[in-house]
């Protein structure tokens, strides 16, 4: 491979990359985990950033089948699904949102009544004319889309469009398919030129000849059929991308971002047969507004839409052999590499060929304690018995990490006080050491490894496939973040190297200490990137707060408590205080923590929600990504403790007045 | 040892060291190898390039924490490029030099054609170097002023010209005063020379020294010639403050970086200094500066020695000696 390029230098390849970039990089993994966006009816997909929503939804573009046929791949949707008209609009790229940043006239609030009206009209043109630019793009490929498209009947169409009410007169003159492009693009720039400040005012036709929101997109749809241009069994997808621009951003006055977004909910409400929308959103951006324009009605999940969320389908689950994310994870790997080198293709696990198996326990305590004096690595108490600081001294020298087990269960023992006096006996050789025994160990062995590092003053290390893929948290951005960090360490360190000497790294693969620097540099760029989203800095200065207080729990040394790198609330707790619950939930759905119900071991059976933080942010505070035992149990008093000292406001305000469960799959 | 520069730096990070992340601080020396450090004009041709370059110059030492000190002493080295030069040339025009002309011609600053009167001004002063380090050239073309035959430096003309021949050439192009110029000056002493021979031609003609880069000490000597002489002004583009600077003495506040280097320079003068025939002034450098600076066509003496002195030690930036 080229020493010099890095297949993930370029973190995002959404739906802006050219169609055939798009076929070699898209995996198709997750697409019959989204079926429904290729089925009818209303569908929002969210997810966090860089889930993967874009392009997915790119699937319904019809530019992305001919890319399919060249490169001779098969289009990732069933076939039964794959006859339909898409269009759509995406809200950050179209300009929409730049209607209300100029005033129409000399009244304020009148111009707040009349912006999202013209948000409405505009939202209308622009995806009828897409609607358009895509049944000429068919015709034009008929013989990748099987004759779908009839244009023979194009202009019988644009007359009976063209006619419709719904237009209140504005096509009257239309009477070709080109005639009713030109009509829809001449007002969509007329938009654009008054946005620009081109132009002193909309012209005075576009004042008295708004359109309802959806109703000539579900005109068009119906034209459609009627007119013969297409068969009725091809439904009408319109994709609406991008969502959370309206109403969680600083793009938009956050009341008129609210109004935008009613308009979109509008669009859903209508439950028009005849056409189908699918709306790309963020987690935190959907569930805050479901108001219908207009009314005091709201949306209603499985009603008027169905949710893909893609986080949720990524999750890992208790059973690990039905997490999707992994295989996933490898084809974008394996895709990614494919696309700069086309002779690593054959291949069947690139990812673990690259990275390897995670570093066994005792392998990576031997890294951390390899020049360490016993003394130093232990830390055995004073005042234990001679024949004990002996027994653990001459233990060290051939294994580095049980001795840190069993100083910790001495510790429990001495703690709990079993056995103390006497103390217990120095097991011989053939005894069956209690700290060795599976559970004991197992849930201990990761804070062992952190104890045992900061003893010797190394960090913490993460490497090969297995911790690539825990700590990318089931978010494909920061799986690639983190190749794209590993591979530059590996590219750093060749760079020194006479090109006889470097790696190539498909067939040596990556070595764990270079995969290891490039994690702690992925974990420093996430934590950096959280004050990015709005609430950000807020978020960012409490996990500075828990993140350490983990650590410090975590550096107990009778390792009495190993799950305490998160901590847990009563769900009673939870919803006990608005700015809380705003606030958890929110850090949540921005992916800075991971919540998760659970019910407790405890005999009050409560119900509770746990939080941990982002895998990805582990590296940087230097605590296990892994989620064992029950994590730290707090009260209500201690998490508003932790956002007044974070400078978070917190209102005294009471109970929810009504209970969100966090598990909701409604979204 | 690890093999390159790059496995060492690794090897590193991965252990704790408070206040240092060299991960992050191999980035950005990679980062300023392939932007900035192949400038250097003293080992473009057949030298040894930077990344061979800062192999050597850690394994000079054996000690694995002298070793992280020199690292971690390469991105707080001033490396100057000739793009940061052009700014610098650009500033010295738009700013010192502009506003001694608007003093010394006593200029309406609100006058409508300020910026006319101003580019008169500018046709009428001879800008020129103290020495030919200083590339004059440059200068001109960054602004765009023409019509200009001789740019001699100052430092040649004080041993080989004569006055009444610089007097009669100025008359007749009509270049009534004279501006200064110099891209880097330590302690002031070659400008002090220079500049007393030039204030010397007649005090009819006012002087603007300019020093592009300026350390304390040569502050101090350009302010002296200013009071000395009452047609002379001293006004440099970027002077540079004291705690950027490794001497002898501990600055308050300093970072413990410069500490250990400190420390390293005076623990390895002798090695430093090897056997050379090139003058060595010392651990840390010229008039004991103890400058962090390297200029894109040769580092300047009033650095530490143990960045550019060739013997043998292998320098980071070998300095290309004058004498």
């Amino acid at each position: 491979m080229d020493a010099e390029i890095n297949p993930f230098q370029e973190l995002y390849v959404t739906e802006t990359a050219k169609p055939e970039k798009f076929v070699a990089l898209f995996s198709d993994q997750l697409v019959r985990h989204a079926l429904p966006l290729f089925q009818p009816g209303n569908v929002v997909i969210k997810g966090t950033q860089g889930s993967g929503k874009s392009m997915l939804l790119s699937l319904l573009k019809p530019e992305m089948r001919p890319a399919y046929v060249s490169c001779h791949a098969h289009f990732p949707v069933p076939d039964i699904f794959a006859r339909f008209v898409g269009a759509g609009i995406n809200l950050t790229r179209s300009g929409i949102i730049d209607i209300g940043q100029r005033p129409l006239g000399a009244d304020p609030a009148q111009d707040e009544k009349l912006f999202p009206l013209y948000f409405a009209d505009f939202f209308n043109y622009w995806i009828v004319r897409d609607i358009l630019q895509s049944l000429q793009f068919m015709a034009d490929h008929a013989d990748i889309f099987d004759a779908l498209v009839d244009m023979k009947k194009a202009d019988v169409f644009a007359q009976m469009l063209a006619k419709a009410d719904c237009w209140f007169g504005y096509l009257a003159s239309v009477d070709t398919f080109g005639a009713l492009v030109a009509a829809l693009e001449s007002r969509i720039s007329e938009y654009r030129k008054f946005n620009q400040f081109n132009i002193e005012r909309l012209a005075p036709g576009i004042e008295s000849t708004k359109t309802a929101v959806g109703e000539p997109i579900a005109r068009a749809a119906d034209c459609l059929w009627r007119s013969g241009l297409i068969p009725e069994s091809a439904p009408l997808y319109v994709r609406v991308d991008q969502l959370e621009i309206l109403n969680s951003s600083d793009v938009l006055r956050p009341a008129l971002g609210n109004e935008y977004r009613c308009v979109v909910n509008k669009a859903l409400s209508t439950r028009d047969p005849r056409v189908f929308y699918r709306i790309g959103t963020r987690n935190y951006a959907w569930q805050d507004n479901v108001r219908v324009f207009g009314t005091t009605a709201s949306l209603e999940v499985d009603r008027d839409y169905r949710v893909i969320d893609l986080d949720d389908i990524l999750r890992r689950r208790e059973n690990s052999k039905t997490w999707v994310f992994p295989d996933f994870a490898r084809d974008v790997f394996r895709r990614r590499l494919s696309y700069v080198a086309s002779t690593v293709k054959k291949k069947e696990n690139l990812l673990a060929a690259v990275m390897g198996p995670a570093l066994k326990p005792a392998g990576a305590a031997q890294g951390y304690a390899r020049n360490a004096e016993p003394h130093v690595a232990i830390k055995m108490d004073e005042s234990w018995p001679d024949a004990w600081k002996s027994y653990l001294t001459g233990l060290f020298e051939v294994d580095k990490l049980s001795p840190i087990l069993a100083c910790a269960w001495l510790r429990q023992q001495e703690e709990s006080g079993k056995g103390m006096a006497p103390f217990p006996a120095v097991p011989d050789a053939r005894d069956i050491k209690p700290w060795e025994r599976m559970y004991w160990k197992k849930e201990r062995v990761r804070q062992a490894l952190l104890q045992l590092a900061i003893n010797c003053v190394q960090r913490v290390t993460w490497a090969g496939e297995q911790n690539i893929l825990a700590l990318s948290g089931a978010n494909i951005l920061i799986f690639v973040s983190i190749c794209q960090h590993i591979w530059s360490a590996f590219l750093r360190e060749q760079r020194g190297r006479p090109e006889t000497e470097r790696c190539n790294p498909v067939i040596d693969g990556i070595d764990s200490k270079v995969q290891a620097v490039g994690i702690h540099g992925a974990s420093d760029y996430w934590y950096g990137k959280i004050p990015e989203q709005p609430g950000g800095n807020e978020r960012q200065r409490f996990i500075d707060k828990i993140g350490p207080i983990f650590r410090e729990y975590l550096r107990d040394r009778a390792m009495s408590n190993p799950g305490f790198n998160g901590f847990s609330l009563t769900t009673e707790d939870f919803v006990a205080n608005a700015s809380v619950y705003s606030f958890l939930t929110k850090a949540a759905e921005y992916g800075d923590l991971q919540a998760v119900p659970h019910t407790t071991k405890l005999k009050d059976r409560l119900q509770r929600v746990k939080f941990y933080l982002n895998p990805i942010l582990s590296p940087h505070f230097q605590i296990p990504e892994s989620h064992i035992k029950e994590p730290l149990y707090v009260g209500l008093h201690d998490v508003i403790s932790w956002m007044t000292e974070a400078k978070i406001p917190v209102t005294d305000s009471g109970h929810l007045p009504l209970f969100r469960s966090l598990n909701r799959k409604g979204g | 040892m690890p093999y390159t520069v790059a496995e060492r730096a690794h090897k590193w990070a991965l252990a704790v060291t408070p206040g240092a992340d060299y991960s992050s601080i191999l980035e950005m020396i990679e980062y300023l190898t392939i932007k900035r450090y192949h400038e250097y004009l003293p080992t473009i041709g057949p030298h040894a390039d930077f990344r061979t370059r800062l192999r050597d110059w850690l394994d000079n030492l054996s000690a694995e924490d002298d070793q992280k000190a020199l690292f971690r002493l390469v991105p707080e080295i001033f490396f100057i490029s000739s793009r940061e030069f052009a700014a610098l040339y650009r500033s010295a025009l738009r700013g010192p030099i502009t506003r001694w002309l608007v003093d010394v011609k006593k200029l309406d600053v609100s006058a409508v054609d300020l910026g006319s009167q101003i580019d008169t001004a500018i046709s009428e002063t001879w800008f020129c170097a103290v020495t030919d380090s200083m590339q004059i050239s440059g200068f001109y073309h960054a602004n765009n002023i023409g019509g200009v035959d001789l740019r001699p430096d100052w430092a040649s003309l004080a041993k080989l010209g004569c006055k009444e021949k610089i007097l009669a050439h100025m008359a007749k192009e009509g270049l009534q005063r004279i501006v200064l110029l110099e891209d880097f000056v330590g302690s002031g002493s070659q400008m002090r020379d220079t500049v007393e021979y030039v204030a010397g031609l007649s005090n009819k003609i006012p002087v603007l020294v300019v020093p592009l880069l300026v350390c304390p000490d040569g502050v101090e000597t350009g302010k002296g010639l200013a009071s000395q002489f009452a047609h002379v002004s001293f006004s440099p583009v970027l002077p540079l403050p004291a705690n950027t600077f490794i001497t002898s003495v501990a600055i308050t506040g300093e970072s413990p970086l410069f500490q250990a280097i400190r420390a390293l320079a005076i623990k390895t003068e002798a090695q430093v200094r090897g056997v050379s025939p090139q003058p060595f002034y010392g651990p840390f450098g010229y008039a004991n500066t103890g400058a962090v600076i390297v200029t894109y066509s040769n580092c300047p003496d009033n650095s530490l020695p143990l960045i550019h002195f060739k013997s043998q030690w292998n320098p980071l930036f070998p300095r290309s000696s004058r004498i």
